[in-house]
């Protein structure tokens, strides 16, 4: 059973890999997963469950850092206002975006 | 996408993956701040970034599949977020704005140590 679900976790990393890669776009990436990440938190998932599909896909799904170089790119171009404007507000979107998503998970079940 | 690629995001995609839960399962350190596991895959993929955009990444496709394969799997965007969701919920405002703080400061220090430590070796 445990072997099992290793082996799903490690599916629905490619898949979300592929995905990501897909899509190729860091911002709608992040925007979908936050989303996502809202609905499911809100629902009641078994212990494996949650590692598949939050540890397993959304995290794999989401990069940390390709935020970090995205905003290492808007650093080097010496921007400063720039790159607080889009750091705070990639950050307070996604913090918005997956509250949405809690919220509208909660209100269909 | 050709069958090398494919197998590099398969390989680094795994290996990213197998590194984070191993980290954040496993790995209990304390530094005094407000620091999670979380947090340290993070960095460690900021470090790592940081290396990387030294080698200029950007031209080389392996590293660039590197980059999106293995880091990509790695470090985790929406754990990050959902640390600040919950501090979010829980009203802790204060908190959540310097756990952002320190996050975002800490992963620009890592990156840029290994920048600097790259450029420095090379």
């Amino acid at each position: 059973m445990k072997i099992t679900n290793y082996i799903y976790i490690i599916l629905v990393c490619y898949a979300a890999t592929f995905l990501r890669l897909l899509i190729n776009n860091n911002l709608i990436v992040s925007i979908i997963g936050s989303l996502f990440f809202g609905v499911v938190i809100a629902k009641k998932v078994t212990y494996w469950k949650e590692k598949i599909i939050l540890g397993g896909f959304f995290s794999c799904f989401t990069s940390f850092s390709g935020f970090i170089y995205f905003l290492y790119k808007i650093l080097n171009q010496g921007d400063w206002i720039k790159f607080i404007i889009f750091f705070n507000s990639i950050i307070i979107l996604n913090i918005f975006t997956m509250y949405i998503g809690f919220w509208i998970s909660r209100k269909i079940t | 996408m050709d069958i090398t690629s494919i197998i590099i995001i398969l390989f680094g995609s795994t290996f990213g993956l197998i590194l984070r839960m191993f980290i954040q399962n496993n790995l209990k350190i304390n530094v005094g701040l407000n620091i999670q596991n979380t947090s340290i895959v993070n960095l460690i993929a900021s470090f790592l970034l940081g290396i990387l955009v030294s080698v200029n990444f950007s031209k080389n496709n392996s590293l660039l599949l590197f980059y999106t394969s293995f880091l990509g799997c790695f470090s985790t965007f929406s754990s990050f977020i959902y640390q600040l969701f919950v501090l979010f919920q829980k009203k802790k405002f204060v908190r959540l704005f310097f756990h952002y703080l320190e996050v975002i400061l800490l992963s620009f220090i890592c990156f840029y140590l290994g920048y600097y430590l790259m450029k420095i070796i090379k």
